[in-house]
C-alpha cells in the first residue's frame, strides 16, 4: 500500500492546477528551498507524462471504427418507432432496468 | 450549433438525423473508454454500437440533470460489465482489481518496455482509481466532469485520481528495472525497446 503524505498530495494538486490558492505560497517556497522536493515534484511530472504517453489507445483506428459504427447505429434506429415523448418513468433507475448487474 | 440537449429534443421530436449529429460528438469518447477496458476494438466498437441504440431507445427518459455524454458513459460501463460477466469472469476486470503485487511480476517487468509496464500496473488499479486516471489523463476531462461519470462527489473523483496516481509511483519505484526516473524512463534490459516505442509512438 502506498504511503500517503500530505506533500505527496500538493504536487499532484498542483500539477493538475487543483492546488487551494492559500498552498501556493508554500509550494513555491519548497520549490525553490528545497531539492527533495523538486525532485518530488519532478517525480510526478515525469509519471503522469509517462502514464499519458502509454496510452495504447490509436486514433486512426478509433475514427475508422467510428465511421463504421455510426452507419451501424443509424441503420438499426432507423427501424426504430419514432420516440414517445411523455414517460414519466423513474430515469433515475432506468439504466439499471436494462443493465441490472450495476 | 446546437446543444446536445437542444438535438435530444429535436429527436424527441421525431428527427432522427439529429441522433447521428449527437453520435458524431460522443461515440470516439465512447470506444476510446470501452477498448481500454476490453483492449478489443472490434468489441469496443459492438458494446459502444449496443450503448448508443439503447440510449435512443431510452432517451425520453433523459433529462439532462447530468450531461449526455456522462449519461452514455454510464450506459457504455454497463454494457461492458454485462457482455463481459456474459461471455467470460476473466477477460476483464472492471471490479476489484486491488491485487498485490507479487515476486513473479518483477521478474516479469524486466522483459517488457516502459510503455507495457505503465499499461501492466494501469490495469492493476482499483476500478474506481483507473476510471478517474483515465479519464483524467487519457481523456483531459476535468474532475466535475469525472464526478458525473462516475456518479460520486467530485472530492471522491479527485481522492481516486490521487490514489491512483501514488499507487503507480509507489509500484514503479519499487520496480528493480528501473533505473533513473528521467525524460525518457530507461529500464535495465529494455532501453532498445523503450527507443522503438518512441519511435513508434
Amino acid at each position: 500500500m502506498e504511503t500517503i503524505t500530505e506533500c505527496d498530495w500538493w504536487w499532484i494538486d498542483f500539477l493538475e492546477d487543483e492546488l487551494e490558492a492559500s498552498l501556493e505560497k508554500d509550494i513555491e517556497l519548497l520549490l525553490e528551498k528545497s531539492q527533495e522536493d523538486r525532485d518530488n515534484f519532478e517525480t510526478f511530472r515525469l509519471l503522469r507524462k509517462w502514464v499519458k504517453e502509454s496510452d495504447s489507445v490509436n486514433e486512426a483506428e478509433i475514427e475508422a471504427h467510428a465511421v463504421r459504427m455510426r452507419a451501424g447505429v443509424m441503420e438499426a434506429i432507423a427501424k426504430e418507432e419514432p420516440i414517445k415523448v411523455g414517460k414519466t418513468k423513474d430515469w433515475k433507475n432506468w439504466n439499471r432496468e436494462i443493465s441490472p448487474a450495476l | 450549433m446546437k446543444t446536445d440537449l437542444e438535438l435530444i429534443q429535436d429527436v424527441k421530436n421525431g428527427d432522427k438525423t439529429a441522433f447521428e449529429k449527437l453520435i458524431v460528438r460522443h461515440d470516439r469518447f465512447l470506444l476510446k473508454v470501452v477498448v481500454r477496458m476490453t483492449r478489443d476494438l472490434n468489441a469496443a466498437e459492438d458494446i459502444v454500437q449496443d450503448t448508443l441504440i439503447k440510449a435512443f431507445k431510452r432517451l425520453e427518459l433523459f433529462e439532462g440533470r447530468a450531461s449526455f455524454r456522462s449519461w452514455l458513459y454510464q450506459i457504455a460501463l454497463n454494457t461492458t460489465r454485462n457482455r463481459f460477466r456474459k461471455t467470460s469472469r476473466e477477460t476483464i476486470g472492471t471490479e476489484n482489481l486491488d491485487m498485490a503485487v507479487d515476486g513473479e511480476i518483477e521478474n516479469h517487468v524486466l522483459t517488457l518496455d516502459v510503455r507495457e509496464v505503465l499499461q501492466e500496473e494501469i490495469e492493476k488499479l482499483p476500478a474506481r482509481q483507473k476510471q478517474a486516471l483515465t479519464l483524467r489523463i487519457f481523456e483531459d476531462l476535468s474532475f466535475k466532469e469525472i464526478a458525473q461519470m462516475m456518479e460520486c462527489p467530485y472530492d471522491t473523483a479527485k481522492a481516486n485520481y490521487r490514489h491512483a496516481l501514488l499507487k503507480l509511483k509507489g509500484r514503479l519505484e519499487g520496480n528493480v528495472s528501473l533505473k533513473t526516473w528521467s525524460e525518457q524512463p530507461k529500464f535495465s534490459l529494455t532501453d532498445l525497446s523503450f527507443n522503438q516505442m518512441e519511435v513508434d509512438g
